[in-house]
């Protein structure tokens, strides 16, 4: 099967990605400061490509490419790859890329499983505006989710094995919300309300209950809940952080749900 | 003070039983754990509703229609029972989601007064305010002009207010104050939303308009009338669905309002009803043409005559799409014909059949037909199995019908002259399905989905910045103390990190107003030094 010039970026871009592990790995073994910036350049190097590849799959298709699984898992590794170089950089904590590529790594395998021929011709219900802001701000809003469950991981295992005072602890606890803090409100402006708003406009109803709304729904009240816990009962550090791993397993579920329930959100792949 | 004591109100009254109820009820919904439980309850009841409910293919009333004959089997007693047949509307769910807005409001009143005053007030530091860990201090010999620093922090959107007293010049500044409100506006946006989402999926109603060019169809409690002008649907090079287009008219009376084209993403909106483009089919019973395919005899001396041997059954219905049609014998056909002549026959039109006395027309088309009874009868709106009841004439006289069926041509039945003949194809009639809804409390939810963003930015993107400064002489130089409130006393590392990183980079240039540029704080946060 002939491969697009779009997917030949996104393999590339994987490949570099696992490096990027290599990287970080090196770097927590050896201590040298040097692997974890490799490690760093090559998270702004794949998210380059991912970037490129964005772009001329749009030329190929004609249309945004957000339609597909596998374009929205592309750009959710995107943001998450994207959100852990600005992370790092700004912290220069470059023990969060061991914990967080492989979560990026993750979702770019699962991406490149899921079919990549390009569709030229949108259904006529993604024929809207509404595509680029609700699938986009979605995507980037579980993309920041999967960073936080990345932190998350990281926290467990520094308070696992004792290697982190609690102000350092408290640092990791709070990227770990901040994660969180970008992607929520990307997630209930865009995947939630823009979503809506589209409904009402191609469907005739805010909100049918179809199984990726209820997913979403059940996703967004989660981080409800997780934002309620830590303001209003204090649960920060631990019980916060497993909380938000959680969470990501849930936005994982919904999108594989996808595969399994169909409904009205299955369009390019499934159903 | 004993318990009893505790009970009476701020005027000494005993509170009445009904005052009591509504006091607990409202520490209950109020309680943020509440909240937290009826949210978990919700999503649990969300997870089981799409994964197990909705997997069930027979609950409720299908159940009870399925079932029939073993109502008093526990499973299926259960499944019409128990299990609802919209997990997301029936009353168990509902009732969560009123759970869930009661404690939104409890929360939003109790909270309402803290928040508003937050939002709102500049507030004066507190006396020890600069002698605690969170201060940063510096020392300079350059005396402060107090409107460098008040006009820098202004430009920057902050709120100031200023005091001299005993000596001292005291700034207070606010930036972004009504960031405290997201909260509450996103408490209530989510009220009005699960209100508006009630009230419409209580009250509103959806139906389902199948249109053909030319159709008509009242809206609803209006004096409004929707005519179909024409539906296409444009496909692409690769016969992919590119859009289906419903062009309609909208009549009051006599009179034309509205002309438009409805697509999917482009719905017609008139008072409070709301026409979609939902689907689109092949009209069950009608065609636009019909290709049949007969054996044209050479000569025409050797025309076939009519079949007799069925006389006595019943016509069928004419024109009735779902007419008790009988099921005459059956006529084998071969496929290969000598000569094969292909005609068009229109609904309404007479066509001669080439060396033959005979003339077809279309009587009746089944898009999906099944035999029930010895009858042919409609048997679903697909297109899974087309039927064609063919009328033959002979001059004026009607002579007998013939069903041919598209997929299978060796199998006419009928009473119709022996001409060999198939059905070779047809022009389906396409009807346009337009949902027609009403929208109550749609209001509600714009309303709600409105005040909830605005919530969602001011919650996140916005942060209110509280800076406190202070500037007086001391010991020939002047002390400048600056206390960005928001930094956490209890950790000090943490705290000053958070102020190094982002906190007061802005702080730190209105300072830079007042000191040599460059210059490193003498007492940072955390260093707990009473000045």
């Amino acid at each position: 099967m002939n491969q697009t010039f779009d997917v030949t970026l996104f393999t590339i871009a994987f490949a570099v990605y696992v490096a990027v592990f290599a990287g970080f790995l090196l770097r927590n073994l050896t201590r040298r400061t040097v692997f974890g910036w490799i490690g760093v350049a090559g998270l702004l190097v794949g998210s380059v490509l991912q970037i490129i590849a964005f772009f001329v799959r749009w030329n190929l298709s004609g249309h945004i490419p957000l339609v597909s699984m596998h374009e929205y898992s592309s750009v959710m590794s995107w943001m998450a790859a994207g959100t852990l170089a600005i992370t790092i950089f700004r912290t220069r904590r470059f023990e969060l890329g061991t914990y967080v590529s492989p979560i990026v790594i993750a979702i770019m395998a699962m991406a490149s499983l899921l079919p990549t021929q390009i569709n030229q011709q949108l259904v006529p219900a993604l024929q809207s505006y509404w595509l680029y802001i609700h699938v986009s701000m979605a995507a980037l809003g579980e993309g920041a989710f999967a960073v936080s469950c990345g932190i998350s991981i990281y926290y467990l295992v520094r308070e696992r094995r004792r290697t982190a005072t609690p102000a350092e602890l408290a640092r990791i606890d709070v990227l770990n919300h901040r994660a969180i803090s970008i992607g929520y409100p990307l997630f209930t402006l865009g995947g939630l309300f823009a979503g809506a708003i589209w409904a009402y406009n191609a469907w005739g109803t805010f909100w049918s209950w179809d199984p990726k709304e209820v997913g979403s729904w059940i996703i967004w009240l989660f981080y409800t809940g997780y934002l309620h816990a830590r303001f209003q009962r204090g649960w920060r550090g631990r019980p916060a952080a497993i909380l938000s791993i959680i969470g990501f397993a849930m936005v994982i579920l919904s999108f594989v749900g996808n595969l399994f329930l169909g409904g009205k959100h299955a369009y390019e792949d499934v159903g | 003070m004993d318990t009893q004591d505790q009970r009476l109100d701020v005027k000494g009254r005993r509170p009445s039983p009904l005052g009591e109820v509504v006091r607990a009820l409202y520490g209950l919904f109020s309680d943020p754990r509440f909240a937290i439980i009826i949210i978990i309850a919700v999503a649990i009841a969300s997870i089981l509703g799409i994964l197990v409910v909705d997997q069930v293919p027979f609950r409720g009333e299908v159940a009870r229609q399925h079932f029939a004959d073993r109502q008093s089997d526990p499973m299926v007693w259960l499944l019409i029972h128990v299990v609802p047949a919209h997990p997301f509307r029936c009353l168990f769910f509902r009732t969560l989601l009123a759970l869930l807005s009661l404690s939104l409001l409890a929360c939003v009143i109790k909270r309402w007064r803290h928040l508003w005053r937050q939002a709102l007030t500049i507030p004066w530091p507190p006396a020890n305010a600069f002698g605690g860990r969170g201060a940063v201090v510096w020392q300079t010999d350059r005396e402060p002009l107090e409107s460098d620093v008040i006009d820098f922090l202004k430009r920057r959107l902050f709120v100031v207010r200023q005091r001299k007293q005993d000596g001292a010049l005291t700034v207070t500044a606010v930036r972004f104050g009504i960031a405290k409100l997201g909260a509450v506006f996103t408490h209530l946006g989510f009220l009005f939303l699960v209100i508006g989402g009630l009230w419409m999926a209580s009250s509103g109603f959806s139906t389902y308009l199948w249109l053909r060019p030319g159709d008509r169809a009242e809206i609803p409690e209006t004096d409004a009338v929707i005519e179909l002008v024409d539906f296409r649907i444009e496909m692409t090079p690769q016969g992919r669905i590119a859009d289906y287009i419903s062009e309609v008219r909208l009549w009051e009376g006599t009179r034309v309002i509205r002309e438009m084209e409805i697509e999917v993403n482009t719905p017609l909106r008139y008072k409070g009803r709301s026409l979609y483009q939902s689907s689109y089919r092949q009209d069950p019973t009608a065609v636009r043409s019909v290709d049949l395919v007969f054996d044209a005899p050479l000569d025409p001396s050797e025309s076939p005559v009519g079949h007799q041997g069925l006389q006595d059954m019943d016509r069928p219905a004419e024109g009735h799409p779902d007419a008790d049609s009988p099921m005459p014998p059956h006529k084998p056909v071969t496929e290969v014909f000598a000569n094969p002549v292909t005609v068009t026959l229109r609904p309404g039109e007479r066509v001669a059949l080439e060396n033959t006395p005979y003339a077809a027309a279309i009587d009746t088309f089944l898009v999906d037909f099944r035999i029930d009874g010895g009858r042919i009868r409609l048997a679903s709106h697909e297109p899974r199995n087309p039927a064609f009841l063919v009328n033959f004439f002979e001059g004026d006289s009607l002579i007998g019908g013939t069903w041919y069926f598209l997929l299978h041509p060796g199998m006419p039945v009928g009473d119709g002259p022996d001409i060999a003949m198939r059905v070779g194809g047809y022009d389906p009639v396409m009807q346009t399905g337009l949902e027609l809804a009403t929208h109550p409390g749609s209001a509600w939810v714009w309303l709600g989905i409105g005040v909830m963003s605005l919530g969602t930015i001011l919650s996140f993107f916005l942060r209110r910045e509280r800076v406190w400064l202070r500037v007086r002489a001391r010991e020939g130089a002047w002390e400048l103390a600056l206390l960005h409130v928001g930094t956490s006393p209890q950790d000090p590392g943490f705290a000053r990190a958070e102020w190094e990183k982002s906190v007061t980079s802005l702080a730190v240039k209105a300072v830079d107003k007042w000191k040599p540029p460059g210059g490193s704080p003498d007492r940072w946060p955390g260093q707990s030094q009473e000045t």
